[in-house]
């Protein structure tokens, strides 16, 4: 039963990732000639040469039928060959080989920040549920979640520098090569990511622990004597963490996003900053792939959640 | 009728609704009124130049001449956050309502008609939530260019999936109430029972939700044009401010991203208050589904 469930979404997911990426896709050939663009460049009152233009629209199937065009960017991303980019006519998957790590690393680490952050946070503000903590919560819901990223991590960047008289190492290092250089690299972008993620965390977990507390199998808990850190950690949190983790993987837009900026505000050569890059230039090939990649991300993660959530609560393997 | 459409949510709304201290709601209205207002006559009243340089002020703290300080190019970073401001509301209010408008309607037919077109609603919602907003957007701008009317859609594009989700659960929860069935009983048409008796009673989400969205808006705006997809340079933008040369500066002139993106959060800190504080004063179990 569960298992087909997840079938449904997984192949449900993927068909809504294929028809955004279509999408993405048709409303770049539709909107204007990609061609024109590769030989005129952005300017307004440039002199194109139409021959040339056809030229390079045949190089690049665009004189092709859509779904012809299509049905070829589909093969091409199975066997591996992501096309060029426009602007620099180098393969993108080389780029990706170098930027797609890092980027999996700084979203992988803000998330895990956030959790460091929120989870003692929400915890402690609903188990001493009260005016001053609920008051708390509030405010730091409110400030964390109006602060925009990009402004958040010039202040950091600010404050570093006035402070301690360090910024982090220009020109990133990696992992690899000098793994104590790649992590200043990557410690403020993370922590200003992972505090701007925390915000919502917090407050759903302070939300659903309250929500747990009421539920008969805590007083039951109690009832037959179990230490209240037993209680708290074993049955309150254990019920608390499933429902919270299905929100965190409704959110990883939010995350991607972050990313995104992030990497521009630190100058992180990742995928986001790709992508800033590729709309800035109208370097549609990279434009597609990024948008694909960030779509297959939100289902995969979401899918491997749902999976988790199952394994933490037996009940929800019951749904399908 | 007025009456019989009131009742069955009176009757669901629980006792402690106006629990909250109503000077913060005064306090956030104030300061939101004060920051709008001067955003809409500013430039017009302030004599000087957002884009005037003057090589004798480059990058001069913040004093009685410059209240917000110069920046490299010794313009008056106080007359160009009051301009930017003006195109940040110019931007994400229209866009912030547009969107707004257009969920709302979308999930005002889906949960009220439901079947295919409901259907084909659902997955487009799911189409544009897969993908973070700010890229959304960014996809738009990479297409049809970054103009004003272009940032407004974008803007508004990457709305759009809240409103659908949101209106389209109050729409279902409503259209199940006698009201709307005594209304079909009596032959009213389906755009009368949507615009008449249902969308009257989902006003409190919706209040929410196009407060919520204004400050989204204003996130995906400045949150553009910081990563120089928004409005273009030499034009000031809040999120524009803090790129480019200011890059450069900011640590030797602090000031010079400090006071933008202050504004910036006073803005979207307003729309979020009082967003969440109209969700207190309609439905206190609504804050669950619309805040994240």
């Amino acid at each position: 039963m569960f298992v087909q469930y997840l079938i449904r979404r997984a192949i449900g997911g993927f068909l809504v990732v294929l028809l955004a990426t279509f999408v993405v896709f048709a409303f770049i050939r539709l909107a204007g000639d990609p061609a024109a663009l590769i030989v005129g460049g952005t300017g307004e009152n440039i002199t194109i040469n139409p021959e040339r233009v056809a030229q390079v629209r045949q190089e690049l199937g665009l004189d092709k039928p859509l779904i012809v065009q299509f049905a070829d960017f589909l093969a091409g991303l199975v066997t591996g060959g992501l096309g060029n980019s426009y602007v620099t006519g180098r393969p993108i998957a080389d780029e990706l080989r170098v930027r797609l790590p890092l980027t999996i690393e700084v979203a992988f680490l803000s998330e895990l920040t956030a959790w460091i952050f929120a989870l003692p946070l929400g915890l402690f503000s609903a188990l001493r549920r009260g005016r001053y903590t609920e008051a708390m919560t509030r405010a730091f819901f409110f400030v964390t979640s109006a602060i925009p990223a990009y402004w958040l991590g010039l202040l950091v960047l600010i404050f570093v520098l006035l402070t301690f008289g360090w910024r982090p190492p220009l020109g990133l290092v990696l992992p690899t090569q000098d793994l104590w250089t790649h992590l200043q690299q990557i410690a403020l972008p993370v922590i200003v990511l992972g505090f701007v993620l925390a915000a919502g965390l917090v407050r759903f977990i302070r939300n659903a622990v309250l929500e747990v507390l009421q539920e008969p199998f805590v007083q039951v808990a109690r009832a037959k004597g179990l230490a209240e850190s037993t209680v708290v950690l074993r049955h309150v949190l254990r019920n608390a963490f499933a429902p919270t983790l299905a929100f965190s993987g409704l959110r990883v837009g939010y995350l991607l996003g972050g990313v995104v900026i992030v990497e521009t505000t630190f100058n992180l050569p990742g995928l986001g900053l790709f992508f800033v890059d590729a709309v800035a230039r109208r370097d549609f090939p990279v434009i597609q792939i990024a948008v694909l990649i960030l779509g297959t991300a939100f289902v995969v993660i979401n899918l491997l959640t749902d999976i988790a959530c199952s394994f933490l609560d037996p009940r929800l393997r019951e749904r399908g | 009728m007025a009456e019989a459409v009131a009742t069955p949510i009176a009757r669901e709304r629980a006792p402690a609704v106006r629990r909250r201290i109503p000077w913060i709601g005064l306090l956030v209205t104030i300061v939101l009124a004060v920051i709008v207002v001067t955003g809409l006559i500013g430039p017009s009243v302030n004599p000087r130049s957002p884009t005037a340089t003057n090589a004798a002020a480059r990058l001069k703290p913040p004093s009685a001449e410059y209240p917000f300080g110069t920046d490299e190019l010794g313009r008056d970073i106080f007359t160009r956050a009051l301009y930017g401001l003006r195109t940040t509301l110019f931007i994400a209010v229209p866009g912030g309502l547009l969107g707004t408008a257009i969920g709302t309607l979308l999930g005002l037919i889906g949960g009220y008609r439901r079947g295919l077109l409901d259907f084909i609603l659902q997955r487009g919602v799911e189409l544009i939530t897969a993908i973070p907003s700010l890229v959304v957007a960014s996809v738009v701008v990479a297409v049809l260019g970054p103009g004003r009317l272009q940032l407004i859609g974008a803007v508004a594009l990457s709305l759009i999936p809240v409103g659908v989700r949101v209106m389209r659960a109050a729409t279902l929860r409503v259209s199940e109430s006698l009201f709307c069935e005594a209304a079909r009983a009596l032959g009213a048409s389906h755009w009368r029972i949507m615009l008449r008796h249902v969308l009257p009673n989902c006003l409190g989400p919706v209040a929410v939700l196009a407060s919520l969205n204004l400050g989204a808006a204003i996130f995906v705006e400045t949150g553009l044009s910081f990563l120089g997809l928004g409005v273009q340079p030499p034009n000031p933008s809040l999120g524009n401010m803090l790129t480019g040369a200011a890059s450069l500066y900011f640590t030797r002139a602090p000031w010079m991203v400090i006071f933008p993106g202050l504004i910036v959060t006073l803005l979207i800190l307003c729309f979020n208050i009082i967003g969440d504080m109209l969700a207190d004063y309609f439905d206190p179990r609504l804050r669950a589904q619309t805040n994240q």
